[in-house]
């Protein structure tokens, strides 16, 4: 192209309304002004301040008071405990003895509920993480027909209270001949644990990306292992805090097990049976509730990691 | 190696969304299709459509002549690169790459080799331990790439897979994948927004709007003879420019009349426009013309001195001036207003309301300037108002470099 010059023909008209120029400070001179912090944020910096440090000690303390005296009641004799006060051992210790722990690992009737309760809690476990992360799966990310319907109701039997199913349950075990047995107590702590398991763990696959799901469909995978491979990987977390929530629920539960579970009685059923109209065995009672609430303690600071990490997940990011 | 063929595919979105509207193409073997169009325009869902990962509503996806528009995205050899890599972030690179091919259960010596040889090709046999999140975004795009390469499917699918790169890295793998494609030959269809990829990169192209197959053909092709309006205006960078005017005979030929502007068309334009004979009553003489809607390239003006006092000048306002250094593109608004379509649902790549001209790099213009132009009709490009179909030349239009 030849250079054409243009000559400007008139003064341009503005077309635009001149853009405020905002005055500037020199450089330097700003105010560094830091964010007021998060509500989140400013609550634990108050509690982790020194008064309320103490404070939650004291309450902690409090809490932990009755299961001391249990633990001191458990090593004293029954003499020594129908006798005088737990707290008198400790002026004098000479009276501490695990005389009662002997005694109790000798107890078929102990040792056996407490295998009962190994028998019950782990397949309920288990079974409720099997079923429900299928089934949570399949709920995020499988399309079918009837799906949010599936999903509404599963979250709508999470407020079914247990009690209501007693009676009907019991006939529908009659019927299949395992009222009172093992298996009867396994189905009903799954039927109850499943629909929170569903609701926790689908709304856990969905925070999974969906390209990277499409992506191993498209790689190849069938949906059984897009499932395995790929989804449940992230899943542990909260698989470990469900796993938690449920062993721990169904380890402690006595009432399912007082009406299906009087042929194979769990732990918490042979230690209410030693509680009488007028006394108790506070030998047997004393040793066995610690023996039984030792195993869920172990498993919860094994596995509090996932706990932790799963309940702050989101709320800290 | 394959060739796909689409017949009538529609898809409809729950809440009667259409995505894709009868659309009709056939890719053959070995050919690099590109899909483009303005966001929402289908694209993407075309491509999932192929891949298993949405379900038709109707019509047919034939793979090498066998249907699958059933079959599950396992079962059908195709392999697809996602925008956003959708990368295993708890397997390695070496694992990443070689997922698909553990899934057709190769055994593991072959699964192995055939991952270290396609990482070879992709400059990332150093980092098959790496997982990815230890991975720059490049290096991501490539593991992306070697997922879907290796196990040398029959279709490859890219959905915008570059767009997350910078500008620089996205050349270079704009260059990576056209070597990459001459070394496999696999039958290839590509979605991006990107036009210059689209040139660059497409054997064919595909132009999508509101679900519809526009025009499909070379890169040439489409840059040359676009079949309507919405692909005139799509293709090319910068954007053709269009706007409404009517044809008026004249005692000795035709002028071209909109606005202000009148502008002679040049001789032997009814051997050139065949079609513009119709539409401008040359014949009985009267003035009647017809309206048209008429398009220039950015090169196809000139900056004239504008004391002239000739009919077939522009003189506007320089509104923005874009120095790029060998070129320089100047946006003003022009005296009888820029094409606007009168259809309602018109999408999102409404045509500007500036048109643009590419002027001598060394021209003293700045923004506010007055300027005088003059538009070069032998390139321009006409269309019907009313179909928004291309009145077509004989001859196409002469590439115009600056």
């Amino acid at each position: 192209m030849t250079s054409q010059r243009s000559a400007p023909v008139a003064p341009p008209p503005p077309l635009l309304e001149p853009m405020p120029v905002p005055e500037l400070e020199p450089a330097g001179t700003a105010v560094r002004v830091e964010p007021r912090p998060s509500v989140l944020k400013r609550l634990v910096a108050i509690l982790g301040s020194g008064a309320a440090r103490v404070f939650i000690i004291v309450v902690g303390l409090f809490w932990l008071f009755p299961t001391l005296g249990l633990a001191v009641a458990s090593l004293r004799t029954a003499a020594d405990n129908s006798a005088t006060g737990w707290w008198t051992a400790l002026t004098a210790p000479s009276q501490l003895t695990l005389d009662n722990y002997a005694a109790l690992l000798g107890n078929e009737r102990i040792t056996g509920s407490l295998w009962n309760t190994v028998l019950i809690a782990v397949p309920s476990t288990v079974l409720v993480l099997v079923l429900g992360a299928l089934g949570a799966y399949a709920l995020a990310w499988l399309d079918f027909r009837g799906r949010d319907v599936v999903f509404v109701l599963a979250v709508a039997l999470t407020i079914v209270p247990v009690q209501v199913a007693l009676i009907p349950d019991a006939a529908v075990f009659r019927a299949l001949g395992i009222f009172g047995d093992i298996p009867a107590v396994i189905a009903f702590h799954v039927a109850f644990g499943l629909p929170f398991a569903v609701f926790l763990l689908r709304n856990y696959f969905l925070g999974l990306p969906e390209d990277m799901i499409e992506a191993a469909r498209a790689d190849g995978a069938s949906e059984f292992t897009v499932f395995r491979r790929v989804a449940l990987p992230f899943a542990w977390p909260a698989l470990g805090s469900l796993a938690l929530f449920q062993f721990l629920w169904v380890w402690n539960d006595l009432l399912v097990a007082l009406v299906f579970g009087f042929n194979n009685p769990p732990i918490t059923y042979a230690i209410r049976e030693q509680t009488r109209a007028f006394a108790s065995n506070i030998d047997v009672i004393a040793p066995g509730a610690l023996v039984s609430m030792a195993v869920p303690l172990i498993l919860f600071f094994t596995f509090q990691r996932y706990f932790l990490r799963s309940m702050l997940d989101g709320a800290l990011k | 190696m394959a060739e796909l063929v689409l017949r009538d595919v529609t898809k409809v979105f729950k809440g009667g969304v259409v995505a894709l509207d009868h659309v009709n193409l056939t890719v053959h073997d070995g050919e690099f299709v590109v899909f483009v169009g303005p966001s929402g325009c289908g694209k993407s869902t075309l491509l999932r459509l192929v891949a298993g990962l949405e379900q038709l509503t109707s019509g047919t996806i034939e793979i090498d002549g066998r249907v699958v528009d059933l079959d599950p995205p396992r079962d059908r050899d195709v392999a697809m690169v996602f925008q956003n890599y959708a990368l295993y972030p708890h397997y390695t690179v070496a694992q990443n790459i070689g997922f698909s091919l553990r899934m057709r259960r190769y055994p593991k010596r072959e699964i192995q080799a055939r991952s270290l040889e396609t990482a070879r090709l992709l400059g990332l046999e150093a980092l098959m331990e790496r997982r990815p999140s230890a991975l720059s975004g490049g290096q991501r795009q490539r593991v992306a790439m070697g997922r879907a390469l290796v196990r040398q499917p029959a279709l490859l699918l890219m959905d915008e897979p570059l767009s997350n790169l910078d500008a620089k890295l996205r050349v270079a793998m704009r260059g990576e994948l056209v070597r990459l494609h001459q070394r496999y030959g696999t039958t290839t269809l590509y979605v991006t927004h990107d036009q210059v990829e689209a040139m660059t990169l497409g054997d064919r192209i595909a132009v999508l709007d509101r679900g519809r197959l526009q025009q499909v053909g070379t890169p040439e092709e489409l840059y040359r003879r676009p079949c309507n309006i919405f692909v005139a205006g799509f293709i090319g960078s910068p954007a053709m420019n269009l706007a409404r005017g009517r044809l008026v005979a004249t005692a000795d030929g035709v002028d071209l009349v909109a606005g202000p502007v009148r502008a002679p068309l040049p001789a032997g334009w009814e051997h050139r426009w065949p079609g513009l004979v119709d539409r401008t009553g040359r014949d009985n003489g009267a003035v009647a013309g017809g309206e048209v809607v008429f398009g220039l390239r950015p090169p196809a003006f000139t900056l004239v001195a504008s004391t002239t006092n000739d009919p077939s000048i522009i003189v506007t306002t320089a509104v923005t001036v874009e120095s790029l250094g060998d070129e320089k593109n100047v946006l003003f608004v022009p005296p009888f207003g820029a094409y606007q379509p009168d259809r309602p649902d018109a999408s999102d790549a409404e045509p500007p309301a500036l048109w643009t001209a590419r002027i001598d790099p060394d021209a003293p213009v700045h923004s506010g300037d007055r300027i005088a132009l003059r538009m070069d009709l032998t390139a321009a490009y006409f269309f019907d108002p009313h179909t928004e179909l291309a009145i077509p030349a004989e001859s196409p239009a002469p590439a115009l470099a600056s």
